[in-house]
């Protein structure tokens, strides 16, 4: 989830903004509370809509046509089972899909393809005949849209019935916390709970409350503080190489964890006031042993939707079954499993890279993860033999630290490429970075001169621990907030107050900072800061 | 019952558990292992199982597998 | 239960007093100790800042508004001509709800008899969220500076923990920003006679409301100004601001109309093509207004009180 933290975005509705804080959740909570049990699903819904309307404008449109279509369909897909016409149902499941997915392909990658189109044209010396005319996108259409379509296949695959009412709808696709950055929503998990109107409850309030601020402490200590270094390097990566490329790499991966966990904490903080569950889109990523785990750990519901509404189709469509059933036949059963694999994750990892955004460099950080993926599906054999052999280095604690940390740097250089402005930005950074790496560079000075000073590092460092300290308690199945609540009173207020204050004062935020993010930038930040 | 379990046991041979209720959520089988459990039932048990039928509830437990299998036999 | 709801709220009553206090505290240590740069004050809001080094209670005239209020009015020849005391507490791109919270900050040290507000800060503003999310910022920076000042963590001194008073070095000018540079305005006349008029933005009204009602209450005379800018005006501006005083029953003079009176020769009198008036601009502009303001405001030079520095 690229981001441009402390960028002007920060002056419209936001999760982190004053606005949202101070003035659009509180007002909501109120009109909720006051509201009765009939009414308030029908706050929850209004208020979503303006916060739509705040941030996309007319736009809310988009949505909108969005419920009625999902709604449609799946009604028509009912009546057309009741009646057994297999022929009906399909048409109507194709055309939702092809309605729903069509508008996102043509609003958020109509340029690219437009653009890439022309180029090909070019190739052939011909005409570009595509006007390339970027257009705006509504916020959380790529959000938005994947939930419409889990609604669908949900429906088709008769998990759930289709709904009846409109309003449920439009509340599960257009949800306040869920709109700009997810979670993807299940109907099935939280498509009811939403219009249940349960009232605030005391111990609901404050459990959010802490959590937002739990979140809320992260971006603003950390993510933009580290926006500062990460946009210096990135503004003008010429003048840089070596160590110092792969510091900004490093910390733009720990920018962007502690800024999209903690977006997911306030936005997880907000469901919970309503006591409305949200599922969980982070699980301690950085303890993962290996590169396919840490994908069922970071931005989990994207990777959950696309197992389920990509990948398992897809593997147990009959082209694919029948191809691993040949293989296997012939006794190549691992090969088999490769083939399959390879099969069914290629397009997973296409649209995986691709959904962040219409860049090449995007695509290119979906076929390195697929190419990771794959060699550690294929190389499964030999580590298991290995293990076999070696029992003892096999389950060591040494052997996880080593796998932990080998996995942290495939990672870094997936987000090194991520958050460059292009391909060749990226390709030119990671060659400068390998070609220029000298150890001396990490106690030259070299890395303060990038914008922040120790202290700034002190702080981060001190931020950076406690959160590591409370994923550890979390991977331990430990409630961290309930741990908290029964500690005495007066060291449990110590903590709120710590990351109270932690936020007023070692918040990246304030014209100073924004002055230093501007200098750092010498070029405008690229649209991907913010994941449509 | 028992056919479900020896199945499942070479899939993943590490489950010893067979009253275990968390093979998807507590994520003993992943995603391949569960596309090479799903193979093996529909060899073994002649039936067609659909995506729509990929879900935690049906292969949490041996039991919710068998609940599904014994549904999809009795459907065709 | 409802004894628990009692304890319930009474505890969070606690915890977020003991937090206001705390933060309030905080501020205490991170407020800038002096209107320097060394100090930690920004370079926006050193020369307005200035007015609180000022003897109690010694000033007539405030002027509030953005960089036209201390590229055009100047407190020298004011008080060298007719007597009158004034400060200019404006701020670069001040906004309608930094100049409302300005004034109440300068009215805990002084009890000016005039208030002057320019009035191309009636048409800063931009997208309405921004504006909300300002205004928010803003009025917790004046309860807790701290909000304000908190990045100077880095660079606090001990001075800074002490605590202690404001010690403000005290500004010859007064917060006017002189400027001999001449780069003449060659766009030719400007207010051209229209019915139009450009609307005003209800983030702007709002504070501006605010700040008439304070004036009311205070007892102070509030005078909207209009310094002559060619860039940023024009009879459609007027018409908009002229518009809103009359409803607020606020005298509004604008100079944009006055350029024969003023004698403004854009060849010599602006610094930067027509967008801020420098030194001769200022002197014709200060001359007047104090004319105008002796001649309705009745202010008179009080003998042996301290001005100069």
């Amino acid at each position: 989830m690229p981001w441009c933290s402390g960028s002007d975005k920060g002056n419209r509705m936001a999760y982190h903004t004053a606005l949202y804080l101070v003035l659009f959740l509180p007002a909501v909570c109120l009109l909720y509370q006051l509201a009765g049990v009939r009414f308030r699903p029908w706050v929850l819904l209004g208020g979503s809509l303006v916060f739509y309307w705040c941030v996309s404008g007319a736009m809310v449109l988009y949505p909108l046509a969005a419920v009625l279509l999902i709604h449609d369909v799946g009604l028509w897909m009912e009546a057309a089972g009741k009646e057994k016409d297999e022929r009906q149902r399909k048409k109507a499941f194709v055309w939702g899909l092809a309605v729903l997915l069509g508008i996102l392909v043509w609003r958020k990658y109509g340029s690219f393809l437009a653009a890439n189109g022309n180029r090909m044209w070019r190739l052939f010396s011909l005409e570009p005949p595509f006007s390339v005319v970027p257009a705006l996108l509504p916020i959380g259409i790529s959000f938005y849209t994947l939930q419409a379509v889990g609604y669908l296949g949900d429906v088709w695959y008769k998990r759930i019935p289709a709904e009846r009412n409109v309003g449920r709808l439009g509340l599960f696709l257009t949800f306040f916390p869920c709109i700009m950055e997810g979670p993807i929503c299940r109907y099935g998990q939280t498509g009811h709970v939403l219009w249940e109107g349960r009232p605030i409850t005391w111990d609901n309030l404050t459990k959010g409350v802490r959590r937002i601020f739990w979140g809320l402490a992260k971006k603003m200590i950390v993510a933009d503080r580290l926006n500062i270094l990460v946009q210096t390097v990135y503004g003008k990566d010429e003048s840089y190489s070596g160590v110092v490329i792969g510091a900004a790499a490093c910390c733009y991966t720990i920018q962007l964890y502690m800024e999209f966990s903690g977006c997911m904490d306030m936005v997880a903080g907000s469901g919970e006031i309503f006591g409305i569950c949200l599922p969980e889109n982070f699980r301690q990523p950085f303890f993962s042993k290996t590169v396919p785990e840490f994908w069922r750990r970071w931005h989990i519901t994207l990777g959950a939707w696309f197992k389920d509404y990509m990948f398992y189709p897809i593997s147990m469509s009959p082209a694919l079954r029948g191809f691993g059933r040949r293989l296997s036949g012939k006794g190549r059963r691992r090969l088999a499993r490769l083939g399959m694999s390879a099969g069914a994750l290629f397009p997973v990892w296409l649209c995986n890279g691709l959904w962040h955004g219409p860049r090449w460099s995007f695509l290119f950080f979906g076929m390195y993860y697929f190419v990771l993926i794959l060699l550690s599906i294929g190389a499964e054999p030999w580590v298991e033999r290995w293990k076999a052999k070696y029992p003892v280095m096999g389950n060591n604690g040494v052997f996880a630290g080593v796998q932990i940390v080998r996995t942290w740097i495939l990672v870094v250089i997936g987000e090194l490429f991520f958050r460059a402005e292009g391909l060749r930005q990226g390709i030119r950074m990671f060659c400068s970075m390998i070609r220029g790496w000298r150890f001396s560079q990490l106690w030259d000075k070299s890395l303060l001169e990038l914008g922040l000073d120790r202290m700034d590092f002190v702080v981060i460092g001190v931020m950076v621990g406690a959160v590591f300290l409370v994923s550890v308690l979390n991977e331990r199945g430990r409630d961290v907030r309930q741990e908290i609540g029964r500690l005495p009173l007066p060291l449990r207020w110590g903590v709120y107050y710590g990351v109270l204050f932690g936020i007023c004062v070692f918040g990246a935020y304030g014209e100073r900072t924004m002055l230093l993010v501007r200098q750092s930038r010498t070029r405008r930040c690229p649209v991907k800061s913010h994941n449509y | 019952m028992e056919d479900v379990w020896m199945i499942l046991r070479q899939v993943e041979p590490d489950v010893d558990d067979m009253d275990c209720e968390e093979l998807i959520d507590g994520r003993i089988l992943d995603s391949f292992s569960v596309l090479e459990l799903i193979g093996r039932l529909e060899d073994y048990f002649e039936i067609r199982i659909s995506p729509g039928e990929v879900t935690a509830a049906n292969f949490n437990s041996v039991r919710s597998i068998c609940a599904m299998v014994q549904r999809l036999r009795q459907g065709e | 239960m409802n004894r628990d709801r009692v304890v319930r709220l009474g505890r969070a009553a606690v915890f977020w007093g003991i937090f206001v206090f705390l933060l309030h505290g905080g501020s205490v240590v991170a407020a800038p100790k002096s209107n320097t740069a060394e100090a930690g004050m920004e370079g926006r809001d050193i020369p307005s800042v200035g007015v609180l080094a000022e003897p109690k209670d010694s000033l007539d005239v405030i002027v509030l508004g953005d960089s036209e209020g201390h590229s055009a009015i100047s407190p020298v020849v004011l008080w060298k001509e007719h007597g009158i005391s004034s400060f200019v507490c404006s701020q670069s791109g001040q906004r309608a709800v930094e100049a409302y919270y300005m004034l109440k900050k300068v009215l805990s040290v002084q009890k000016p008899k005039v208030v002057i507000l320019e009035t191309d800060l009636f048409y800063h503003s931009r997208e309405w969220q921004r504006e909300w999310n300002l205004a928010i910022e803003r009025t917790a920076r004046y309860y807790f500076p701290i909000v304000q000042y908190h990045n100077r963590w880095k660079r606090l001194t001990y001075r800074d923990w002490k605590g202690g008073s404001f010690e403000g070095r005290r500004d010859a000018n007064r917060g006017f920003l002189p400027s001999g540079d001449i780069r003449p305005y060659k766009g030719g006349p400007y207010m051209v006679k229209t019915e139009e008029k450009e609307a005003l933005k209800g983030t702007v009204t709002f504070w501006t409301d605010r700040l008439v009602e304070l004036c009311r209450k205070e007892g102070i005379q509030l005078l909207f100004v209009g310094t002559p800018t060619p860039k940023n005006w024009d009879y459609r501006r007027h018409n908009g601001v002229s518009d809103y005083a009359a409803r607020r029953k606020v005298p509004f003079l604008d100079m944009n109309l006055l350029e024969k009176e003023l004698n403004i020769d854009w060849d010599r009198d602006s610094r930067d093509e027509g967008d801020h008036l420098n030194t001769y601009g200022a002197e014709k502009v200060s001359r007047y207004l104090g004319d105008y303001l002796k001649e309705n405001y009745g202010l008179a030079v009080q003998k042996g009180r301290k001005y100069p520095v």
